[in-house]
């Protein structure tokens, strides 16, 4: 059965954690359709979260298309994500390798461009939450 | 709820019936023994005939013989109303209320009423037959001895009865309420007993065979130059076994008999029974009351 | 669409001799909430919830349990709601067995199966003396106890004080498990902060006695904003009220109380997170130089 994760310190919000997780899954191909995810009393034990932050998340992924609840039997994946990963990663790869040129010729050193790096997640993070 | 107050008070229980074991062995071997030398000496029969006049020698003979004996019971169990109800009372709510217990207690699905309805009807009961098997026992043992002396004194008057078990539940009552009024259940004991004894001993000398209420007179003619009849004789001067003589004086041609006749022994038992039990019952609807204060 | 409200108080106050241990305290709570009671110690949370139970009287107020008065004491009130005192008391001379007995004897919807298979889980002899048992076994079957008991109100105050991490985490699995399963409301009290923002969907701030906030937390955070603004900005240019300030020379940092959020071209407007509103409120009385390292304090 598939096994969520919780990452305290990362400022998402768990049930947000939560769909990314199935997200992820499903692109990466460890999830599946038809597949079931653990149940609501499952994960909140689990994790040692609300249960209201589980039936929150399904609930997301309802609304996205990606899973759905079958009366008396629990949740299961029901859409598939579209987008091929391959090739999303490889064009991401190209422009990441193009601005790391460009961050070197504008005179960054390693270190800017690392701190660089995480306060822009920090602020895109904060962003989402708002 | 019945079974959890009976897994409370279970080692009272079983000390309770421990000691009615030992005091059974006890009261059946000396009853019978009694029994048997009483038949012996020929007592009955003499009884009979002559309302012991006849055979005061040999009636002397047999209450010297036994009354240490009989003692060596009675004396002892003077001592268990005080001990048994200052540590039972305590225990039944003081040390709920020392250990914290009546929050677990009164937040379960019993309704704190029913709670110490069935507390204090269970444990009383209890001590009622426990002090009805002790005095049933003493009171069978002893029968022999009660048709030569009075039972008007001390150690029968407080162990044969009702005194017994209403001296208990005095005690327990008594105990029940300072294990409201101190935080310390051991210390409530301890203060239960001290009370108790403050209580009950003037309690038993004021309605018991002393005083209450005054004794009874009789004047006899003086026979053959009034020989003998002294307060001291074996057969009472009154000539009826159970009455106690306490003076007997000579006034011209007649003995006044200073006594307090054998049939005040029920009465004086409903009046010292009836004083304990309105004490203890007094003592634990003040504890009940405090109780509903310390827990508000 | 009426919402069972599990827990009712209106203007509830206690008072002890002359201080007031809690007052005019109001708030609602929806069925099937777990609700976080964060608050320092000595702020009145064992007081509300003794109060929410039956076990004290009001000295003011009305307090109700699924719509009955928690003071009514009847079998069917009692039966509602399961509690678990501060320090778990028990019979110290009972066996966990005996224990179990006697929720059993005083209990009649108490679920045999759950209370025997849970002990069994977590390794607990059954024929151990309660005293003989160590801290954080004794919490735990002080927990079989109030979840045997099947009650659709738990109320927990402080239950994972006296015990170790993992200890904790294997009380709050069941917790949440039991909430997950029968839609049960539950009530923490606690003054670990980082814990309950997981747990709990709703919130009840106290600090000396009173109530300083209440509220389903989605909803208080989505209320709240964390504004960054020049420091000679005065309380009054802001929008809503002010709950904390914190000066430093060029800017001041501001949480403030404000639906919608507010806007403006010279301050950063930031969302709240559930600990910084807790410490907020919590601090709101108290001493204002209080910083935030002194959260360990507090937690």
């Amino acid at each position: 059965m598939f096994r969520f994760r919780l990452d305290g310190s990362s400022g998402v919000p768990p049930y947000l954690q939560l769909v990314h997780q199935v997200r992820q899954s499903l692109l990466l191909g460890y999830l599946r359709e038809g597949d079931q995810l653990p149940t609501v009393k499952d994960v909140a034990s689990d994790l040692t979260i609300n249960p209201n932050t589980v039936v929150k998340a399904y609930r997301q992924l309802e609304h996205e298309g990606l899973a759905g609840g079958r009366p008396g039997q629990g949740t299961f994946i029901t859409g598939i994500l579209t987008q091929s990963p391959h090739d999303a990663s490889a064009a991401l790869r190209l422009s990441l390798e193009q601005w790391f040129r460009d961050a070197e010729r504008a005179g960054l050193s390693e270190d800017t461009v690392t701190a660089l790096i995480a306060v822009v997640r920090h602020d895109m993070r904060k962003e989402k939450i708002g | 709820m019945i079974w959890v107050t009976w897994r409370q008070h279970r080692t009272q229980a079983a000390a309770c019936f421990a000691i009615i074991c030992v005091v059974a062995v006890l009261a059946v071997t000396l009853g019978l023994w009694m029994r048997t030398a009483f038949s012996d000496d020929g007592l009955p029969a003499c009884l009979a005939r002559s309302g012991g006049a006849d055979c005061q020698g040999k009636i002397a003979g047999f209450v010297h013989k036994f009354t240490s004996a009989t003692q060596l019971i009675s004396v002892p169990l003077l001592a268990i109303p005080g001990f048994l109800g200052a540590i039972t009372g305590p225990l039944l709510l003081g040390r709920e209320l020392e250990q914290g217990t009546w929050r677990m207690a009164w937040s379960q699905t019993v309704p704190r009423t029913r709670w110490l309805t069935t507390k204090l009807v269970l444990v009383t009961g209890g001590l009622v037959i426990f002090g009805a098997a002790i005095s049933a026992l003493v009171s069978w043992y002893q029968a022999p001895l009660d048709q030569v002396s009075t039972r008007l004194q001390l150690s029968t008057y407080v162990t044969g009865g009702l005194v017994f078990t209403c001296s208990l539940l005095c005690a327990f009552g008594i105990g029940v309420l300072t294990g409201l009024l101190l935080r310390n259940t051991i210390g409530a004991m301890v203060v239960a007993y001290i009370s108790w004894e403050i209580v009950g001993t003037p309690g038993i000398l004021l309605s018991g065979p002393l005083h209450i209420p005054g004794p009874a007179t009789m004047r006899l003619p003086c026979r053959d130059g009034c020989p003998g009849a002294s307060a001291g004789s074996v057969l009472p001067a009154t000539g009826h076994f159970g009455d106690q003589v306490l003076s007997v004086t000579r006034s011209g041609a007649q003995l006044i008999v200073s006594y307090l006749p054998a049939g005040r022994f029920w009465t004086l038992q409903f009046i010292a029974g009836g004083l304990y039990l309105l004490v203890g019952a007094a003592a634990v609807a003040c504890a009940v009351w405090l109780l509903h204060r310390r827990t508000t | 669409m009426t919402e069972v409200q599990a827990l009712r108080a209106e203007g509830l106050g206690k008072r002890y001799g002359h201080i007031w241990g809690l007052r005019d305290c109001t708030f609602t709570i929806p069925a099937g909430s777990v609700v976080g009671l964060v608050g320092p110690n000595g702020a009145g949370k064992t007081t509300m919830l003794a109060l929410t139970v039956g076990l004290l009287a009001p000295t003011e107020g009305h307090v109700e349990v699924f719509g009955e008065p928690s003071r009514a004491h009847t079998a069917g009130t009692l039966a509602r709601v399961s509690y678990l005192a501060q320090d778990h008391p028990m019979y110290g001379s009972f066996t966990v067995a005996d224990m179990l007995h006697l929720g059993a004897s005083m209990n009649p919807a108490w679920d045999r199966p759950l209370a025997e298979q849970r002990v069994d889980t977590l390794g607990i002899p059954l024929k151990r003396k309660i005293k003989a048992l160590s801290g954080g076994q004794q919490a735990q079957v002080a927990l079989t106890m109030a979840l045997a008991k099947r009650a659709p109100l738990m109320v927990l105050d402080e239950p994972v004080a006296s015990l170790d991490p993992i200890a904790r985490l294997d009380f709050m699995r069941d917790i949440m498990a039991a909430a997950a399963d029968k839609a049960i409301t539950v009530i923490i009290a606690s003054h670990v902060i980082s814990e309950l923002e997981r747990l709990c969907d709703w919130l009840l701030v106290l600090t000396e006695g009173r109530l300083q906030l209440a509220g389903p937390i989605d909803d208080l955070r989505a209320g709240h904003r964390l504004l960054t603004v020049p420091r000679q900005t005065a309380d009054a240019d802001l929008p809503g009220t002010v709950i904390a300030r914190d000066d430093s020379d060029r800017h001041s940092t501001v949480l403030v109380a404000a639906d919608p959020p507010p806007q403006h071209p010279q301050w950063v407007v930031e969302p709240v997170s559930f600990e910084q509103l807790v410490l907020a409120y919590l601090r709101r009385r108290s001493a204002p130089d209080l910083v935030p390292a002194q959260k360990a304090a507090i937690g």
